[in-house]
């Protein structure tokens, strides 16, 4: 099974665009866009993505947020995070995977390597029972 | 495959251009906070994070760290008691006014072919810059690539000694205090000389220091140059420039007057290999005309030639006041000493038996070409900016309009006048006008093609000509010189200022008169001002694109 449906959320819009040069023009992903966790919570059960790419400072409902609430959500419970962050401290990082995130992106991020590190990660995570 | 490459630049390329507008929102955020602005406050946060978080993957990866060293310290003085230390306020306060005023570095798409951009000219000076303040080392890297060259970063100088094991830069760059010692710099560059000796290249002192201990360790340093901090960039690159012999002249032009083609085109190419622009005239009449279209700083002549002899051809063109000193060279096979002793009478300058090694011919044409140029640039040049001067200039674009109307290429020529010039004059004093004159020569010829011409048209007006080149190509390599020239610091009486520039381009065969040409540009640049300043506009109104 490979990787080929990424949902990204992320509130700037710069980001945004570069993220989906990155996965889809430079990584053959492909890619749906949201603003914001709620947007995000709206779109996931119908797009049904492999992978989630979830920012983590986001006004109004972040990162954390959203995770949970993806968490409390059967049909979403099980869909793979990775977080994105500006923030690199190891108890950041300890701190997303307890939450459940199957690995950190930090921002600023390379464009050109974007869809490697995320596949990845991704590939660990599925390989792993 | 390609594609997404430049699909990125694009997206750079419009992330670089909503920068400022970002930055300034920033500092007002920032002005807003030291009111007591709460709200403001938490955009200013936002606005740094997002900064920190964005920049990098757009190019900009200086900025997103001096974005992410503000937020943090911001971070602290909201979580500190009592409003912070006053030292970390201080800092904040410089890092946001750093952060506002950092040069931006244009990550622009690929220019078209017409144009190189200095920084990929084979002959970029490599510099090496060793400076333990990240931001004042990117600030600095970045303002240096504008100027032409190229920088690597070093920490302290234990990496420069590395780095030099596999590179040899034009110049170092060298902070004089490091952690490890407050004249670590200074020691530095003595273990490097006696490892390396002359191959050690030469050093400037960069230095918040200026007292007498610091300028003596840098003196027996074997130091080139010594500059206090906050840099002057145009003092430094003025020297850099010196000490790591840019050529900024343009090529030297040989006419080579030979009935033979196989000797001319031979010469031609020996020359040209040598960056040396030649024309060949295969018969004496023609020369005539070659001198005023493509005006050599030499001739090189054959002595026997079926019309007239090299000789006579020699009084002809002394008879002439403009050509009284001209260079000529005779190429001969002729051994006879008394034959060679009436050439040099008849107006040759030096005689040179063929054949003649190539490396002897060269070297007897660049000194003598040199030569005529040092005695000619008195008269030719504009002394502030060593640019060609009015009268220069004005019967350059004659004669280079005559060639375009042989060779059937366009030509562009832009007039370039300074904005709210006499303001600067006024706020700051002529030295600092001086100073942006000669900053905007020095980048115009770094930044434009060896063939273009730049010329210091007036007061604080210049003038350039693109050969084989139309508006919409001129326009397409001005703005960018535009931007970048905005974005550079002039030292001020009480701070640093900025300049911008407005320009008008026409081209030729649009006009084909000298007169109708240069009006139409003026016009182009009247209308740039109108319309707000600090732009390029063509005439007529051409849209960006294909040339």
């Amino acid at each position: 099974m490979t990787l080929q449906r990424v949902l990204v959320v992320e509130d700037d819009a710069d980001i945004r665009k570069v993220a989906q040069l990155a996965l889809e023009a430079v990584g053959g992903l492909t890619v749906r866009l949201c603003a914001d966790g709620r947007e995000a919570l709206a779109v996931a059960p119908e797009y049904a993505p492999q992978l989630i790419l979830l920012d983590v400072m986001m006004p109004d409902m972040d990162g954390i947020a959203t995770i949970h609430a993806l968490r409390a959500r059967p049909d979403l419970a099980d869909i793979p995070v990775i977080f994105m962050t500006a923030k690199v401290q190891a108890a950041d990082l300890q701190r997303y995977v307890d939450l459940g995130a199957i690995g950190t992106i930090t921002k600023p991020f390379d464009p050109m390597q974007l869809a490697d590190d995320v596949r990845r990660l991704w590939r660990a995570a599925v390989a792993m029972p | 495959m390609n594609t997404h490459r430049q699909q990125l630049a694009q997206l750079r390329a419009d992330y670089t251009a909503a920068l400022p507008g970002k930055l300034a929102a920033t500092h007002a955020s920032w002005r807003a906070h030291l009111q007591g602005d709460a709200q403001a406050t938490e955009t200013l946060l936002r606005q740094l994070h997002t900064l920190a978080g964005s920049a990098g993957s757009f190019g900009h990866a200086e900025l997103g760290t001096a974005a992410r060293l503000a937020h943090a310290m911001l971070r602290e003085l909201l979580t500190a008691a009592d409003g912070g230390p006053p030292a970390l306020r201080q800092r904040l306060q410089e890092q946001l006014d750093a952060l506002v005023h950092l040069p931006i570095a244009l990550a622009a798409p690929a220019l078209e072919p017409l144009v190189e951009p200095a920084s990929e000219a084979p002959n970029a000076p490599l510099l090496y810059l060793c400076e333990d303040d990240d931001l004042l080392a990117a600030q600095l890297s970045t303002q240096l690539t504008y100027f032409g060259y190229r920088v690597i970063c070093f920490n302290q100088p234990d990496d420069l000694a590395s780095g030099l094991r596999h590179l040899t830069p034009a110049a170092i760059l060298m902070d004089v205090s490091f952690a490890q010692g407050s004249l670590a710099g200074p020691q530095g560059i003595d273990q490097l000389r006696q490892q390396l000796g002359a191959a050690l290249p030469p050093v400037c002192f960069l230095s918040a220091r200026a007292d007498f201990s610091a300028r003596l360790a840098a003196v027996r340093a074997g130091a080139q140059a010594y500059f206090v901090k906050p840099i002057d960039i145009n003092a430094l690159t003025e020297r850099l420039d010196v000490l790591t012999a840019r050529v900024l002249t343009e090529p030297y032009r040989v006419l080579i007057v030979d009935d033979s083609d196989t000797k001319a085109l031979y010469h031609a190419l020996v020359l040209n290999g040598h960056d040396i622009l030649t024309e060949v005239a295969h018969a004496p009449a023609h020369a005539a005309q070659s001198l005023v279209d493509f005006r050599p700083d030499l001739i090189l002549m054959d002595l026997h030639m079926p019309d007239c002899s090299g000789g006579e051809l020699a009084q002809v063109i002394r008879q002439q006041d403009a050509y009284l000193d001209i260079p000529i060279l005779f190429l001969s096979g002729e051994l006879d000493a008394e034959l060679q002793q009436q050439s040099r009478l008849a107006g040759g300058d030096e005689f040179l038996v063929t054949p003649i090694p190539e490396d002897q011919l060269v070297r007897f044409v660049i000194a003598r070409a040199e030569r005529y140029r040092s005695l000619h640039r008195l008269i030719l040049r504009d002394s502030l900016t060593g640019l060609l001067n009015h009268a220069a200039i004005h019967d350059a674009l004659i004669s280079q309009l005559a060639q375009q109307e042989r060779n059937g290429k366009p030509l562009a020529v832009a007039l370039i006048d300074l904005d709210h010039f006499k303001e600067v004059n006024d706020s700051h004093g002529h030295p600092a006008g001086d100073q942006v004159l000669k900053a905007l020569s020095r980048l115009l010829r770094q930044r434009l093609r060896r063939g273009d011409l730049v010329g210091r048209y007036g007061g604080e007006e210049f003038i350039v000509l693109f050969p084989d080149t139309t508006a919409a190509g001129a326009k397409h390599a001005l703005d960018p010189i535009r931007e970048l020239f905005g974005q550079l610091p002039h030292r001020g009486s009480q701070d640093d200022f900025y300049v911008q520039f407005s320009a008008g381009i026409a081209e030729f065969p649009r006009y084909t008169a000298v007169e109708a040409l240069i009006h139409a540009a003026d016009e182009a640049l009247y209308r740039a001002k109108r319309e707000g300043r600090n732009r390029v506009l063509t005439d007529p109104a051409t849209s960006e694109g294909a040339p």
